[in-house]
């Protein structure tokens, strides 16, 4: 275990990938405390509108007279509850099924892929806008919308990873013995392939991210006046070219999360599987 | 220089820097193949053999630094010339090559023939024969290795063939080249025990009809044995012993050597093993890498470098157990 | 090789079919009266009355599905409430559109992605291969819509080089329609004027769809170089004094390009996705736009006619990228 992470640790970029999540994490639990203008989340100042960036307000304001820094620093929040949320029903979604597929197969293990495969027929941008806008407007609908998209990319890689497992000869040895499958399943394959689907879930954090940006950015994601930085760029393009930090500032935060969350995945699946290993 | 010798690798040290250290993974290595011999190299897993073979090729990591030596080739120093001196004249050309893996070492995406064109269409055959007179060149070739209809044969792909018929087609590509000397890298690991004979009866044949020189490469004492006339003995990137096949069965001194024909289930009384194993490349004992494990080993031992003994005129050996003046043991050796 | 066509055309069909199949449940997922749903929120009851009869809601679910599929098999989408007119028809005006935008960018993406992707492995560990590593990592990170307003911001407003949005520039007449594609329909008649204004108006918006396609194909380019480098028959092509140059580009690369061949099927899906949102920010009159307009209005059916049809050319490319990569790769077409 030790030597995996003195191996990480050496991976400069995983690293910079672990601080940006660090960074990210810290300002979704702490920001509200911490912006120097927290009441900004959703009161107006229509007569600061649209200051450029100063001392008093480090990233300018915004086209309601809000300040930028905070309203960007509080989208951490907005995004990465989002993305935790999507995370997480989707995992509990794409899991088993793709555990159960994976390991019995069978007729059912195979329609559970085909399901799988009609899913991913679809571009997932394309599929997320169409769910969200059926579902209508709210938090509810964006995350319900975002997981039915993601799923079945953990579903397929949990399916694949299942089925290697399950061809190895321990599996063939508890199964001569009469052990359960579910405890086969549960108590041995599920460990053995935790880490990928923890690589999965963390490069995938970072996707679900980019695709709520989307959705904010089209106005079907978080509703306003919650911080968003998709719907913020959005709101930045009338004001061009005059009113650029409106749009330049959550487009950076959007670059370093999604940057962060890719990065970390990539060093977790270079340790964790020498197999998958990129070529240094 | 050695009279008459084709291939002279002349005490080529060959180091790698390491994240533990500098490994030196040939130590004044010694090596002569003289004109149309069978020469084998014989050595356990990871003495250096293949290193030493993609040492003559050129083709060594290129991190790996030569220390000392020189090989001499047709005259030439292989080690002083540039990398596309050697693809230009040498490699394909006046050295053939045939692998271990033939599955792994043809292209799987391209047919046989493409593959084997490639290789001979800049060869020294091709240099002195129309396109029609390679064609059929190389037909007589694929003919002489048994491939039966070779037109078909060379539009396949390599996974439509056995392994048996991909090394002979290995083999055919590296004689119909026309070279000098075939660098034959374990042919046989990866096939068969059937197959194996077959393959090595050929390369041999191949030898006494036209002269070209092989180096057999191999861990298996019992090949040389059956097919080689002279043989070198490596350990843990050392040279040991090398000399004519019969003086290996009835005079060999090494110890090392005698312990690997000890080995052999022909000749042993039993399953003999060598106690010890092989130590890592970084970790190599100083003096003769083998003394950690050799019985009469001796204090001097541990000193470098060994000193070379000629015993006979094609027969050297470097170990400290012999007097280097007349190669009769050393008088404190106790008998 | 027609054998493994055809074989792996079937294997699409159900595949197909389950996409039907779920945008037909999708219909019937949302909350409501299905038929007021299609209609729209400013139908009147006739309009929804009609799209009731249309596609037979008040009639059990199985025989709702067959009418929904063979109105799809005589290509009928539906109706949009916005435009009044049959989706398929304005679908199948602004798919050249769209499918322009996309190739250029795929164009784009491979283009530069896997010489570059080819040069980073060759010179492995370089300070080049290091910067184009970075480079890769960060054009995935890049939010295509925050790219798209930048690229707008300094080249279009500031520096004023290239056109801010839109096919064409105010007054140049559109070339007579023969692919759909301005570029290639402009060349067809030789005019090059109009050639050269298409161009630069794909300029932005396709740079902009390439980035992310093009570090994927970098990244996999990259890998798969190294990967090959390291087998077997790369020691012997060079034990056997095969020409560097040859070796490269034709015994190396071909072994190189079935990952990153692989990947293009899902890149132009992802680019067809990030065309949704590109479209809109630059007016360019294709699929995507024609979604988020959609979406704004709450035209369901003509959003669900988006999703059928970029799902269907999904599964197409799909198709067309294995058969591509059993051109290079003989030995998929036993294994099928």
């Amino acid at each position: 275990m030790t030597s995996r992470l003195r191996l990480f640790a050496r991976d400069k970029a995983a690293l910079a990938g672990a601080g940006l999540v660090g960074i990210i994490a810290f300002l979704a639990l702490a920001g509200p405390h911490l912006v120097p203008y927290p009441q900004d989340a959703t009161a107006t100042h229509i007569l600061d509108g649209l200051d450029p960036p100063s001392v008093a307000h480090f990233f300018g304001t915004d086209d309601f007279g809000r300040d930028l820094f905070s309203r960007v620093v509080l989208g951490a929040g907005t995004a990465l509850e989002l993305a935790l949320g999507v995370a997480g029903i989707a995992m509990a979604i794409g899991v088993p099924l793709g555990l159960w597929a994976g390991y019995f197969g069978g007729w059912l293990g195979n329609a559970i892929m085909r399901v799988t495969d009609v899913f991913l027929a679809v571009p997932s941008l394309v599929l997320a806008i169409a769910l969200a806008q059926l579902l209508r407007a709210g938090v509810g609908s964006a995350i319900l919308a975002l997981s039915l998209t993601y799923w079945p990319h953990f579903s397929r890689n949990v399916y694949a990873e299942t089925r290697s497992a399950r061809t190895a000869t321990f599996v063939d040895a508890m199964e001569g013995m009469g052990v359960a499958p579910n405890r086969i399943l549960f108590l041995h394959i599920l460990p053995n392939i935790a880490s990928s689907i923890i690589v999965r879930a963390t490069i995938g954090i970072g996707y679900i991210i980019m695709l709520a940006a989307v959705l904010g950015f089209l106005g079907i994601g978080v509703p306003a006046p919650q911080p968003d930085w998709g719907a913020t760029i959005a709101h930045s393009r009338e004001h061009l070219p005059d009113d650029w930090w409106l749009a330049f500032f959550p487009g950076l935060a959007i670059f370093l999360s999604v940057l962060g969350f890719n990065l970390l995945g990539d060093g977790l699946r270079d340790i964790i599987d020498p197999r998958f290993r990129r070529s240094r | 220089m050695i009279e008459g010798s084709l291939l002279h690798v002349d005490d080529v040290t060959l180091v790698l820097s390491t994240e533990r250290g500098e490994a030196t993974l040939l130590d004044h290595v010694f090596l002569n193949v003289g004109h149309g011999e069978m020469h084998g190299l014989v050595g356990e897993s990871g003495c250096g053999k293949s290193t030493l073979v993609k040492l003559v090729l050129g083709l060594t990591p290129l991190e790996a630094r030569i220390k000392t030596g020189r090989v001499m080739f047709n005259e030439m120093n292989l080690l002083s010339l540039s990398d596309l001196q050697m693809n230009d004249q040498v490699r394909g050309k006046l050295i053939g090559f045939i692998p271990q893996d033939p599955f792994q070492s043809f292209n799987p995406l391209f047919s046989v023939g493409d593959q084997i064109i490639q290789a001979l269409k800049r060869s020294p055959s091709a240099k002195s024969r129309t396109r029609d007179e390679l064609r059929a060149h190389l037909f007589a070739m694929l003919e002489r290795v048994h491939i039966a209809d070779p037109v078909a044969s060379l539009r396949k792909l390599p996974h439509q063939f056995s392994g048996g018929q991909l090394q002979r087609l290995m083999i055919a590509c590296a004689f119909a080249c026309g070279p000098r000397l075939v660098l034959a890298d374990e042919p046989t690991s990866a096939l068969d025990v059937t197959t194996q004979q077959q393959v090595l009866t050929l390369i041999e044949e191949l030898n006494r009809t036209s002269g070209v020189a092989v180096l057999l490469v191999t861990h298996e004492l019992g090949l040389v044995t059956q097919h080689c006339d002279r043989v070198t003995v490596m350990y843990a990137g050392q040279t040991a012993e090398t000399m004519s096949t019969d003086v290996l069965l009835e005079d060999a001194k090494h110890p090392y050597t005698l312990k690997l024909l000890a080995c052999h289930p022909d000749r042993g009384r039993g399953l003999d093993g060598i106690p010890g194993i092989v130590p890592a490349i970084v970790d190599m004992p100083s003096g003769c890498r083998f003394h950690p494990r050799c019985e009469d080993a001796f204090e001097q031992c541990r000193a470098g470098p060994i000193p070379r003994i000629d015993v006979g005129p094609k027969h050297t050996l470097w170990c400290r157990l012999y007097q280097p003046s007349n190669g009769q043991e050393a008088a404190f050796v106790a008998s | 090789m027609l054998l493994f066509l055809t074989r792996r055309v079937l294997l699409g069909i159900p595949t197909l079919f389950g996409l039907v199949l779920l945008i037909f449940l999708l219909i019937h997922a949302v909350p409501g009266d299905p038929a007021v749903v299609l209609a729209g929120d400013q139908a009147t009851p006739r309009q929804v009355a009609a799209i009731r009869a249309q596609y037979g809601f008040d009639k059990p679910l199985m025989d709702q599905f067959a009418i929904y599929v063979s109105q799809l098999a005589h290509g009928s989408l539906g109706v949009s409430y916005l435009t009044q007119r049959p989706v398929a028809r304005e679908l199948a005006d602004r798919l050249p559109a769209t499918l322009e935008l996309a190739f250029f960018a795929m164009t784009l993406a491979v283009g530069i992605g896997i010489p570059a992707g080819l040069l980073a492995a060759q010179r492995h560990n370089s300070w080049i291969d290091h910067t184009l590593r970075v480079l890769g990592i960060g054009g995935l990170a890049i939010a295509s819509f925050w790219l798209a307003i930048m690229l707008q911001f300094i080249f279009s407003m500031n520096l004023n080089l290239l056109p801010v949005h839109g096919r064409l520039s105010l007054g140049m007449q559109a070339p007579r329609r023969l692919t759909g594609f301005f570029t290639v329909d402009a060349l067809l008649e030789g005019r090059w004027s109009v050639f050269t204004d298409a161009l630069r108006h794909l300029i932005l918006p396709g740079v902009t769809l390439s980035i992310a396609p093009l570090a994927t194909i970098m990244r996999f380019t990259r890998a798969s170089v190294l990967a090959v480098l390291r087998r077997d028959f790369v020691l012997y092509e060079r034990a056997m004094g095969y020409p560097r140059a040859i070796l490269m580009t034709k015994y190396i690369l071909r072994n190189a390009l079935v990952t990153p061949i692989t990947q293009i099927g899902l890149l132009l899906g992802a680019i067809l996705g990030s065309a949704v949102v590109i479209e809109d920010i630059f007016d360019w009159p294709g699929l995507g736009s024609y979604a988020v307009q959609s979406i704004a209005t709450d035209d369901y059916q003509a959003t669900l006619g988006v999703v059928l049809v970029v799902g269907f050319l999904y599964i197409l490319i799909n198709i067309v990228v294995d058969f591509v990569h059993a051109l290079i790769d003989r030995r998929l077409v036993e294994q099928l």
